[in-house]
């Protein structure tokens, strides 16, 4: 715009300029007059003449008076010369050069200039010369009196004529002078209005950059990031208030100061300069453009504190500066420590949480061991009928509290990310069957009713994970019951048309009941870890408050989704839907419990603390047909390890003096008879970190406290060492073959053929009549004695399980403990059968 | 008007030498003319050697000055060289400072002159053209003339009319 502006101007002040020129000649002529009064010359031309011709006349009238001669000639000679003066002008003079080109004018002039030089001659004559000719001198005056006349009147006309022109051009230039005129007001108005934008946009640009610079002054000023600019050598030029402020120096004071002396601390002010002479001498830069670093600061009492900076550099006016933006961090810092700190306290009150349930895994499922395995052991002793249905009851209450506690450690896992979901084919039906069974006992104390059924055609086999199935079903008609009394409990199953992305059907589980309910501002929390319900249903109820937060995890686990309705007051229904899969029945499997295919007579160490535990193992073993020794603890367990060969090692983790990690390590580490044999971890801790430490010592397999008996079988059915099929125990609990060998080599084979004959003739008959003892009746007489003579014969034959209960049978029938004795015979019984099997086998 | 405070300047100047020039002109009184008289000047002088005041010759014109102009003219064809004593060299050797000069030519044309008006070197009075004395044919034998190629002032109307030729009088008056 501007350009296109000052070119128009240009190129109208060149036209201005070339046109003005025109116009300054034109005046200049005006001004410097070229012609003297033409009108004047060219009368005095006449004039003159006139003059001329009167002298000349005076004299031809005079004549030939002498004396006045003289004058009169002096006069003549004098006009005449002025007369061709004046047509000699007439004749050179520039002005008339053009009328010179006039005929009317050059020819008359022509006849005058003829006429003085013709009569030149005559003037200059002497007087008496002159005299004689001074009437032909007359007379050629006269002759050009119309020539002069005619000179005169043709220069004046022509002179008009040009005066007229003269007007007419002196008219031009002025019309040209106006133009002009015209023309440079118009150029003066076009500079102006170009001036004038321009002056308005410099006002603008002035007034933009006091805003700009305001507003940047502002920035600075209420930035709460201080804000230092430093020149090249790192001396301040600006601190902005914020500055002032973390440093508490004044900006006046520190202006012009070496940015190093003013809030960089002394221990740090050594480097500060090394990098800034780095930077001045060689442009290495560390921090300019860098991002943010954490630095020291020092403010101006000395405190050194925390500071964020960020370090940027810009050219101005030729030279570097440094902007520096400054962030007092003290708080920040300080709350990050506060943070740290309370996280260190959180990670410990964590592994405080978690060392609680290891504890606590370890401290309910030992004595559950010993519940579980006496119930175990219950099972197959004599049993009424209504014995039997308490000790299912119990044994499946007791298993339920044992996944209470498997659920509190599952915690564990699922925060560990472990929780492993094992589908396998389960009867729903027989599942939901054996929950209602096990909870009706906790039903009917507080006169609840439980049962469940299928909602819609039925889906008994499904493939799912049955055990977190079953946990999650317990827990919420577990939960159903404790908070209902004298109600009904339904479980419902449904198969739901929908499926999920696998195409699985969708089973739906609602339990329901008529209980308390649940208040709405609860639904949103219930499935919260740790969530109980308020103070008054706590006392109802009770609770850890884990169970719905682990249902919900179980079942998101197992892909599905768990929720809850409920009416306070009415009851509520939880249900969840999972993902399951029809899945044919199974093959009948064999009951591999029922039928053990291991063998027998193994010689076990079991290295136990506990000595309900120890006794239960003890039995178990024995009652399988294994030898058991027992130590107490770890480090006897060693020395019994390696001084004696065993088949197996049960191990407990938990042990006074040394512990079952420690104690294996020992044994697999020495050169003992049983290095190598293999080491069964028994243990309460099944946290999966405490499994794979039992592996990595070197332990070969695992059981969980409560032993049960499937589990004893299956690990010794896995764990027998191959590599020593044909050795045989040396000695069994059960019968002592040394002694059966050494009474055969005393007595020799018919006597001991013998007595052995009449040895289980006398036991048969004795248990015989034993047998015939009656649920009411009385001990049959000298019972006492009678079992005390068949210990002693046992003892010959080396039964050593027989005399043992034979004895114990004795001290029971003395002190006529009749319920006592009763309990004992089945399985005195047993031990006979099996000691009576052993010593056939040892005739041949 | 640059022109009239500079010449009023001047006449300040010469006013202050005035006794000095005065002494100086009586130790230096005019002379005689010897040859035939060119120039009679009368009227308010103080320097003067005939009773009607001073009284020039050719001899004496020249021993004043011998100024030069090369300059054409409106009545001559050509280049002219003139030579001949300024005005204002005159006037200081009559010790004239103030008044008007009226000059008048052989045949009577008179003009007048304001001294205020008269530069340092113009005009002057010319007594050769082109190294010759000028004949009463040709406008002599004196003629006042100017610069007219050197300066836009000496081509005007004014200075025009004031170019006298076959000047033989000058008288001041005031």
């Amino acid at each position: 715009m501007a350009t296109v502006l000052g070119g128009g101007l240009a190129v109208l002040l060149a036209v201005t300029l070339v046109f003005s020129r025109d116009v300054i000649t034109d005046l200049e002529s005006l001004n410097s007059a070229n012609s003297d009064n033409v009108q004047w010359t060219l009368t005095q031309v006449e004039v003159e003449y006139l003059r001329m011709a009167q002298e000349i006349s005076s004299t031809v009238a005079t004549g030939s008076v002498e004396a006045e001669n003289a004058v009169l000639l002096a006069d003549l000679r004098r006009s005449f010369d002025v007369f061709y003066s004046r047509v000699g002008i007439l004749q050179n003079s520039p002005i008339f050069a053009d009328l010179r080109q006039d005929e009317a004018f050059f020819v008359p002039l022509g006849q005058v200039a003829a006429f003085l030089e013709t009569q030149v001659a005559t003037i200059d004559a002497p007087d008496e010369v002159l005299v004689s000719r001074i009437n032909s001198l007359h007379e050629a005056a006269r002759g050009i009196e119309g020539d002069v006349r005619e000179v005169s009147v043709a220069g004046l006309s022509y002179f008009a004529l040009q005066s007229d022109l003269g007007r007419e051009e002196i008219a031009l230039t002025l019309e040209h002078l106006a133009i002009l005129v015209g023309i440079l007001l118009l150029a003066l108005t076009g500079v102006s209005l170009f001036l004038l934008s321009i002056n308005r946009q410099m006002r603008f640009r002035e007034a933009e950059l006091t805003e700009a610079n305001d507003r940047m002054n502002t920035i600075l000023s209420t930035s709460l990031d201080g804000v230092v600019v430093t020149d090249a050598e790192g001396r301040v030029l600006e601190f902005n208030r914020a500055a002032e402020q973390i440093f508490q120096r004044d900006a006046q004071s520190v202006r012009g100061l070496r940015i190093g002396d003013v809030v960089v601390p002394p221990h740090l002010r050594e480097l500060h300069d090394a990098g800034m002479k780095r930077m001045i001498d060689k442009g290495e830069r560390r921090v300019v453009g860098k991002g943010r670093v954490q630095l020291e600061g020092m403010r101006a009492n000395g405190e050194v504190f925390p500071v964020e900076l960020a370090l940027q550099s810009a050219m101005h006016e030729d030279s570097e500066i440094f902007i520096a933006f400054l962030r007092d961090i003290s708080q920040r810092v300080a709350d990050e420590q506060e943070l740290i700190e309370a996280r260190d306290k959180a990670l410990l009150g964590e592994k405080a949480k978690a060392d609680i349930l290891t504890l606590m895994s370890h401290e309910i499922r030992t004595p559950l061991n010993g519940i579980l395995g006496n119930l175990s052991l219950l099972e197959d002793t004599r049993l009424s009928g209504r014995q039997s249905v308490y000790l299912h009851n119990m044994q499946i209450s007791g298993k339920i509290l044992m996944q209470h506690v498997d659920a509190v450690l599952d915690i564990e896992s699922f925060e560990a990310g472990k929780l492993q979901i094992v589908e396998a084919p389960v009867d729903l039906g027989a599942l939901m069957q054996d929950i209602v069974d096990g909870q009706s006992g906790s039903a009917a104390s507080r006169g609840n009713d439980v049962s469940w059924r299928w909602v819609g055609p039925p889906a008994t086999w499904v493939l799912t994970d049955g055990p977190r199935l079953q946990q999650v079903l317990l827990n919420l008609v577990g939960n159903a019951i404790k908070f209902s009394e004298n109600g009904r409990v339904i479980v419902e199953a449904e198969v739901q048309p929908e499926v999920d992305k696998q195409k699985r059907p969708l089973v739906e589980f609602r339990v329901s009941d008529s209980g308390i309910g649940i208040p709405e501002a609860d639904l949103q929390r219930i499935f919260d870890d740790f969530h109980t319900s308020d103070a008054s249903f706590g006392r109802r109820a009770g609770g850890t408050g884990l169970g719905l937060g682990i249902a919900r995890r179980l079942v998101k686990a197992m892909g599905g989704e768990i929720g809850v309705e409920s009416v306070e007051g009415h009851g509520c229904t939880f249900w969840f839907r999972l993902p399951m899969a029809t899945t044919p029945e199974p093959e009948a499997v064999l009951d591999d419990v029922r039928q053990p295919d291991h063998k027998r007579n193994q010689r076990i160490l079991v290295v136990e603390d506990n000595q309900i535990n120890q006794q239960v193992i003890r039995n178990m073993l024995e009652r399988e047909g294994h030898e058991a020794v027992c130590v107490d603890n770890g480090r006897d367990g060693v020395e019994m390890a390696s001084e004696h060969r065993f088949d197996m090692i049960f191990m407990d983790i938990s042990m006074p003096v040394l512990d079952g990690i420690s104690a294996t390590r020992e044994i697999r580490n020495g050169s003992g008879l049983s290095s190598d044999v293999p080491i069964i971890a028994v243990s309460a801790n099944v946290l999966p970190k405490d499994q794979k430490r039992f592996f990595e010592v070197g332990m070969t397999g695992f059981v969980g406290k409560p032993l049960t008996l499937e589990q004893l079988r299956s690990v010794l059915g896995a764990a027998s060492p191959s590599e020593h099929p044909e050795e045989i125990a040396p000695a069994s609990s059960l019968v002592d073959p040394a002694q059966i060998e050494e009474m055969r080599e005393n007595v020799g084979p018919e006597v001991f053929a013998t007595f052995l004959t009449r040895f289980i003739g006398e036991t048969d008959a004795l248990l015989d009549l034993w047998d015939t003892i009656g649920e009411t009746g009385d001990l049959p007489e000298d019972m006492a004695g009678e079992a005390h003579k068949i210990a002693g014969s046992a003892a010959v034959f080396g039964a050593v399980a027989l005399r043992g209960a034979l004895l114990s049978i004795e001290e029971m029938a003395k002190d006529s403990e009749t319920a006592s004795v009763r309990e004992a015979l089945p399985e005195l019984k047993r031990i006979w059968s099996e000691t009576r099997e052993r010593l056939e086998a040892s005739r041949s | 008007m640059k022109r009239r405070v500079t010449s009023f300047i001047a006449a300040g100047f010469f006013g202050l030498m005035l006794p000095l020039t005065t002494e100086a002109q009586a130790a230096d009184a005019l002379p005689k003319p010897t040859g035939v008289p060119l120039l009679e000047v009368s009227g308010d002088i103080k320097v003067k050697n005939g009773v009607r005041g001073a009284v020039f010759d050719l001899q004496m014109l020249r021993d004043l000055a011998e100024h030069e102009y090369v300059t054409t003219t409106i009545w001559t064809e050509g280049v002219q060289t003139f030579t001949g004593v300024p005005l204002a060299v005159l006037l200081d050797r009559l010790d004239v400072e103030d008044g008007t000069l009226m000059a008048k030519a052989i045949n009577d044309y008179a003009i007048e002159i304001p001294v205020a008006d008269i530069d340092p070197k113009a005009p002057m009075v010319a007594y050769m053209m082109n190294g010759k004395e000028m004949s009463r044919r040709d406008k002599g034998p004196l003629w006042i003339v100017f610069p007219y190629d050197s300066d836009a002032k000496y081509r005007a109307e004014i200075a025009y009319a004031r170019s006298i030729w076959q000047l033989d009088r000058i008288a001041v008056v005031q």
